[in-house]
Parts: C-alpha cells; structure tokens; sequence
C-alpha cells in the first residue's frame, strides 16, 4: 500500500437529531442516520457488505451488547457486523476499522454507524458511573474518581505549569455555543457567556457544569467505498486520508505527564508523517471538547498551537470559525451534542459539510485539510484522521 | 464498581495492605502485583508491602460523585507518588485545610471504607491518603 495515495471515499452520510430522544430505541436512532446517509449515497442496502457500529456504552447504559448483529437487523442491512468500543472514540475508531477493511480489499461498501443513548438514567450518579467505566475501573472509578474529576486533575495541572485561565477555558463554551447557532444539526444554540459557564455548579473543581457536555442520545452514519467505486455514486467525494490511532496508560496517574494528551501527540505526528504535511496545513478541526479543557489541550496535542499556549489562542479568537485555525465549527462536542458513540462520525459529518462548502454562515473558506480528534476516556485512546478532497 | 464479592477478595491484600511486587531482574515496582515482568517477561517477581508514603501529584475536589460514593461527598481525590516511585489515584480524608493538598506535600496511607454498594451489598474498603502533618 502507499500510505501518500491511498485513500477511502465518504459517499454518503446523515446524523440524527442530538439530544433526549425519548420514544426511540437504540436501534431505531442508529437506523434513522443509515436510512439517511444511505439516501445520501443513493446505494440500496443489498449493496452493503459490512457494518461497524461504534458505541461505548450500550451495555452500561441500557443492558444490551452485540449491537453488531442488532442494528444490522433492525436497519435492514442484514450484512456482517460487528461493534466497536474504545469509550469516547468508539465512532472515530470504527471508521478506522471501516477504511482497512476497505484498504485492504476486504470489504467494498460499508456503513459505519456512531451511536449513542445515555439519556435513560433517572440519576446523574449513574451517568457519572457509567462514564467512569471508561476509566480503570478498580484503580480510578473504585477509588473515587470520576470522569470530570481526571479532566479537572488534567486542568488544574495545566494551569499551574502555563497559567491557563478559568476564563480562557469557558471561552471554549462561549465560542463552540456560537459556532452552534449557525449549525442546523447542533443540540444547543443558546447563547452562553463567560459569566454563565463560572457561575454553573462545580462539578470537580475547576470544572463546571457548563464547561462539560450533556448526556444526549443520537447517531450518525457513513457510507464509504474504494475511490474506483466512489465514481460511479459521487464525482466530488470527499476522501480520508489518513486515520491514525494513539495510545496512553488507561489510568492517569500511569502516565508521566497530565498536563500534554500524548495519546493525540503521537496519532496526528504519525498523521502528518505519512501525508507530508505540518499542522499549518490544516484548514479546519473538529476536536473531543468533552471538557473545555480537553479542547485546548487537544489543539496543543495537534500542534495546531505550541504546547501551552491554547487557553491564550482561544481567548485570542484564533480558534473561532472565523480566526486562523478554525476549531469545531460544529459547535464541537459541547454545543453540537455529544452522544458518546456518534460524536466521531458527526464531526466527519462536520468537514464533508465544510469540504461540500453546505457550511451556511460557520462556512471556512479555502477549505484543503480538514481533521478530526477523538478521545476514549481521559484520554488512553485518541485517534486523529485527516481529509481532503 | 460493580458489588462483585469474588472481585473485592481478590482483591484484598492490594486494597488492605497495598502489596505489590518488584521484578528482581529490572528493579521495576508493580501495584498491583504482576504475574510476570512486563519489561522483561522474567517470573521472579518479589512481593513488596509499599510503606504508603508519598507525595501529592495533583488533587481536585468532587462535587458530582459517581453512584456508591454520596456519602463522601465533596471527595477529595487526586494523584500520589509513592516513594518507591509508583503513582496511585486516590481520596485524600482527613482534610482540615484545602491548603494541605498542595503538590510536593507529604502524606501517608491510611485504612478507610471507600465505597458501598447500596443496603444490601458489601462494603468495600482500602486506602486513602492524609497528608502527613495531620496525623496523630
């Protein structure tokens, strides 16, 4: 294979509504979003010869594994399947998955389905507990710790050692909420303010309420073939160039250094690497803002900024969708939604809607590279992929 | 944490005594105890009781728990070194002044109930931290 030529085209694509979905089962939403982008790529569901299903916690959340096989049947696709789990990158990792399958020859046309109901608790306690499983869960979760509470070690660390601000960091929320007005498919487009997000009730200290994401159900779906197929169901598609995936300790106090995502660090370089290019290339990113902090430490992990200076380039406005480096100009995890399992395919969804110039008034200009970063957990699996046309 | 009793008793001597084990080939400390060096494969591996001294890495204050842990609430949770050199995510209990968690501040391990599962489950028990200068 050459890694610089060889490529994989998104010919289709549809997400659901983000947000409380009461009356829709797990397999209703994720049949919704293939319906759609099937519709999208005008393919018939007999063409189909693979489904991944990325999700991170159907077993927590609701009692039910083997979402492969359930969703396969009950979005009419009857294909193989299979599900893939890597906790906040489940979405982003079947994608990867997904384009070797392709890359390989393995596999022709494939659905690649994000998919996520979290909304079914009774109790943010439970919310709280289901996500700490994405933790270790005897030497973290068992000990106290929660998901906000690794970010908050994350966060406060980060601003001892670069002076990052609270301010800088509800700046992420302040910024994605706008991006999110202009966005039709995003959960929340109300406005927020600075004083909103610090004024919200401490979840672990520094971290609020409204510097996190909220429990949301949805899904979003992918149609992807080899470039010789693409031709016959799309002149214009758009192509995944390289999808990388990186690794950290599960646990946080395995790791050396809290204050720097080297899971991302190591993805994108390899990214980079294999495609000749530097992070000046990227035209626009979609990144795992679960926290804000997780936001400005991913784009130093990008290399989008220097190490230590993203709380400084968002107060700046450099990571707004009209700045330099545009950043989630979905309204990323925050505004947009974040069902856990869907967030990684809505923010492909994000750059082909960019890349289709589809973008309305969050629309970048001159659009070359978009890329996409997804966290599992605190970050023991990221996985970067990079696009163009 | 799930209420697995047979989980909880395999877990006993790591959780109550904070024994782990050091390769004898690398000098590499593990907690938990490994089975085998992951470094270098060798099995002779020798039990090692931490004596639960260390320092503070980073802490936070929780006011969101997850299930099990309402009573403690806020937690104080964080990161420690031990002096052996292994890290270890932990509550920190007998806080009089949040002053006390700074990094670089001395605490030692004590015994605490950690977590419980519901009326009808077990109590689970194990370590948290207290910074030195609190101790009796």
């Amino acid at each position: 294979m050459d890694p610089i030529m060889d490529k994989v085209a998104i010919i289709g694509y549809d997400m659901t509504e983000f947000g409380d979905l009461y009356n829709l089962g797990i397999a209703d939403i994720a049949s919704t979003a293939i319906s759609g982008a099937l519709k999208v790529a005008n393919i018939e569901r007999d063409e189909i010869d693979g489904l991944y299903v990325g999700n991170a916690g159907a077993g927590q959340f609701l009692g039910q594994e083997h979402l492969g096989s359930l969703i396969s049947t009950e979005s009419g696709l009857n294909c193989q399947a299979l599900r893939i789990e890597a906790s906040g990158a489940s979405g982003a990792v079947a994608m990867r998955i997904a384009a070797q399958g392709i890359l390989t020859g393995y596999l022709d046309k494939v659905v690649v389905v994000g998919i996520e109901k979290m909304t079914s608790f009774s109790s943010s306690k439970d919310t709280q507990y289901a996500l700490a499983t994405g933790l270790d869960s005897i030497w973290e979760a068992s000990m106290g710790g929660t998901l906000a509470a690794c970010f908050a070690l994350m966060a406060k660390s980060h601003m001892r050692k670069y002076g990052t601000t609270l301010e800088q960091m509800a700046q992420v929320a302040v910024k994605n909420h706008e991006n999110a007005k202009n966005n039709p498919r995003a959960q929340f487009s109300n406005t927020l303010s600075t004083k909103n997000v610090l004024s919200s009730k401490l979840v672990a200290d520094p971290i609020r309420l409204l510097d996190g994401c909220a429990a949301s159900d949805g899904a979003a779906a992918l149609v992807m073939c080899s470039p010789e197929i693409a031709e016959s169901y799309d002149k214009e598609p758009i192509y995944v160039r390289a999808s990388k995936q990186g690794h950290a300790p599960l646990a946080l106090h395995q790791r050396d250094d809290i204050s720097l995502l080297t899971s991302v660090k190591s993805a994108a370089e390899n990214g980079y690497k294999q495609l000749n290019l530097s992070p000046k290339d990227i035209s626009l990113s979609e990144v795992h803002d679960i926290f804000t902090i997780a936001e400005i430490m991913a784009i130093e992990a990008l290399g989008l900024v220097e190490i230590g200076e993203g709380g400084k380039a968002t107060e700046e406005g450099r990571t707004s969708a009209n700045g330099d480096i545009p950043v989630n100009t979905s309204g990323g995890l925050k505004a947009r939604g974040y069902p856990i399992g869907a967030s990684g395919i809505a923010q492909a969804i994000e750059i082909m809607e960019q890349f289709k110039v589809l973008g309305g008034d969050r629309q970048v200009k001159d659009i070359n590279w978009g890329l996409t970063q997804s966290l599992g957990g605190a970050g023991g699996t990221a996985l970067v992929s990079f696009y163009s046309r | 944490m799930r209420n697995l009793v047979a989980e909880t008793w395999r877990l006993e001597k790591s959780r109550y005594a904070i024994v782990g084990n050091r390769c004898t080939g690398c000098k590499i400390y593990f907690f938990p105890c490994k089975q085998l060096c992951i470094k270098c494969n060798s099995t002779e591996l020798v039990e090692h009781v931490f004596n639960g001294r260390g320092k503070i890495v980073e802490w936070t204050k929780i006011h969101d728990p997850a299930r099990g842990f309402e009573l403690y609430t806020p937690i104080y949770y964080g990161i420690i070194k031990l002096e052996e050199g292994i890290k270890l995510s932990v509550q920190f209990t007998s806080i009089r002044d949040e002053a006390d968690l700074e990094p670089g501040n001395e605490t030692k391990m004590v015994f605490r109930k950690l977590f419980e599962n519901g009326k009808q489950g077990i109590v689970t028990y194990g370590f948290k931290a207290v910074p030195v200068k609190n101790l009796p």
